[in-house]
């Protein structure tokens, strides 16, 4: 085959030739590598007529090759372009350069059925004696459409996913905002509207106490004292309350604390109930940490005070100390008091749970979830080692690092 | 605010306080803290406020030595007393002790900048409001002590 680097397709093959019955070698290979290409092939001529078309082109639009050769070339694509189809031809003529047809459309096949098929065509122009011929190169893309399509739609579910589970979260986010203004309106209620009534039955059982002591008879007495009694209780319940709910509503940064510093002003606090009891406090060296140091110090405190109430015949020994994995530091607080049965350990931290009756040891039982709802703050946890007879220990856990981000007070 | 060489009178205490159980118990926290004062009451800031301009019925009323005054009331609250007073210069330098049930109100109230002596917050336990009452008048007053009831 003469072949020319010569651009464009200036071609020496004479589709002449090609059309002609002369059968020379080049023409020949030239219709063989056509006929044998994966790719639909049309030669048509300046009319738009087909003149040549290989295999795949056939199989392509299903039609038998001399149904083919002789029509022009715009039976293929489908009626709606047809006229178009004829306009850009012209131009193509009147302006002739390799090319993609079509850049930036869809182009559409149409099969002799009158199916269609999406389409990627390629136009090569070949200038020839008896003029302008083009050489059109027809790629199924159905499959790749396909590939496309899918990929869009399931970019498409993507993306419509992640803007539900933005509303999702925004939804989520609000509904938070939304309990956490609740939470401050029940502390307001539980602090004002539940102690205004209490003020009044206190008051006033209180004075009927202390004025009609005696003037009513014994059982009598007994009733009055009875109501000043579970008033107090009342009262040390909603004060409780309250000290629970405030743990989130007033809670405050964190900052890097002292634990030692913050023992050491919990044992002063406690040095009363200590004398008391004949009790011993100690600790060994405790760390640095981030958080809220009045919360750390209700915790301590919480911890101590059990211990120090939980006592049996022994006088209470109470020992704190910390360990630190490098991570997290774990900080003990061990006692030598009753213990506490494997069974219970699993509820001690809930809210009201309480394992004594007020005449064994009086309280709420809200120490022990007050100081789970602050280790919970500061991204810990707590929990204990301890049998009956055998003392107590319980622990909990701290981020080792000095700048922690509260989970109270997250960015927007 | 007392002069020693005057003769000794009682303090004039105006209560403004909706509460009619509040207001027993304050009287009677008084009686006990045995400290005699005339303790006056109206049941609202706009009731207070006309107390202390002598408007209407409060023509012959006294000036009070010490206001306490409640927050939650209905028709003007503390809150309004607490502004309405600031703006009077007649009555803007009246001491007012503000009554509050919580520790959170008295939050709230330091939200608004609000002027105001003291805060007093209300004790349920009636021993402690008789310690309170007993404080606020140690505090304010140059004391009658009443001899004691036996």
């Amino acid at each position: 085959m003469r072949t020319s680097a010569s651009v464009p397709q200036k071609t020496q093959i004479d589709p002449v030739d090609i059309m002609s019955e002369k059968r020379e070698q080049p023409a020949e290979w030239f219709r063989a590598a056509v006929e044998a290409a994966p790719t639909a092939m049309l030669i048509v001529d300046s009319q738009g007529r087909i003149v040549l078309s290989n295999n795949e082109a056939e199989r392509q639009f299903a039609y038998q090759r001399d149904e083919l050769l002789g029509q022009s070339v715009d039976r293929l694509v489908p009626d709606r372009f047809r006229h178009q189809h004829a306009l850009q031809r012209a131009d193509f003529h009147a302006c002739p350069a390799a090319r993609r047809m079509g850049m930036g459309r869809d182009l559409l096949g149409r099969r002799r059925d009158g199916s269609e098929f999406p389409a990627e065509v390629g136009l090569t122009p070949l200038e020839t004696d008896n003029g302008l011929f083009v050489v059109i190169a027809i790629v199924d893309i159905t499959a790749r459409k396909e590939l496309e399509d899918a990929q869009q739609k399931l970019s498409d579910e993507l993306e419509q996913r992640v803007a539900e589970r933005t509303s999702e979260l925004a939804r989520a986010n609000e509904a938070l905002e939304r309990s956490n203004v609740e939470l401050q309106q029940f502390a307001y209620i539980a602090s004002h509207d539940l102690q205004t009534p209490l003020r009044g039955i206190s008051g006033f059982a209180q004075l009927l106490q202390e004025d009609y002591q005696g003037r009513f008879d014994e059982r009598a007495d007994t009733y009055i004292e009875r109501i000043v009694v579970e008033v107090k209780r009342l009262k040390t319940l909603i004060e409780d309350l309250l000290t629970y709910s405030r743990v989130e509503s007033r809670a405050r940064p964190f900052e890097p604390t002292d634990l030692g510093r913050v023992f050491d002003e919990v044992v002063a606090t406690l040095e009363p109930s200590i004398a008391d009891s004949r009790g011993e406090v100690t600790r060994g060296d405790l760390p640095i940490v981030a958080g809220d140091a009045s919360q750390l110090a209700h915790l301590l405190q919480n911890l101590i005070e059990n211990a120090l109430k939980y006592h049996g015949d022994e006088p209470p020994r109470v020992h704190v100390s910390a360990k630190t994995n490098g991570s997290e530091w774990t900080v003990a607080v061990r006692d030598n008091g009753i213990g506490i049965d494997a069974k219970h350990h699993g509820r001690i931290f809930e809210i009201f749970r309480r394992l004594h009756t007020q005449e064994q040891y009086p309280g709420t039982g809200i120490g022990l979830a007050v100081c789970r709802r602050i280790v919970t703050r500061h991204d810990g946890n707590i929990w204990l080692k301890s049998s009956v007879g055998q003392g107590s220990e319980f622990f909990f856990t701290l981020a080792d690092k000095l700048t922690l981000a509260d989970k109270g007070n997250v960015e927007p | 605010m007392n002069d020693d060489s005057a003769e000794p009178r009682s303090a004039e205490i105006l209560l403004v306080e909706d509460s009619a159980s509040d207001v027993l118990i304050t009287r009677a926290a008084f009686e006990r803290a045995r400290v005699i004062v005339n303790l006056h009451h109206v049941e609202n800031g706009a009731e207070c406020m006309a107390f202390l301009r002598k408007e209407r019925q409060y023509s012959q009323v006294p000036t009070p030595d010490l206001i306490l005054l409640d927050l939650n009331m209905p028709v003007m609250d503390g809150r309004e007393v607490l502004a309405a007073l600031v703006k009077d210069d007649k009555l803007n330098h009246l001491p007012v002790v503000v009554l509050t049930t919580s520790e959170d109100e008295r939050d709230v109230l330091s939200m608004y900048k609000l002027r105001c002596s003291s805060y007093i917050t209300k004790p349920v336990d009636l021993r402690q409001f008789i310690r309170v009452v007993q404080s606020i008048t140690d505090h304010w007053f140059k004391i009658v002590v009443r001899p004691p009831a036996d």
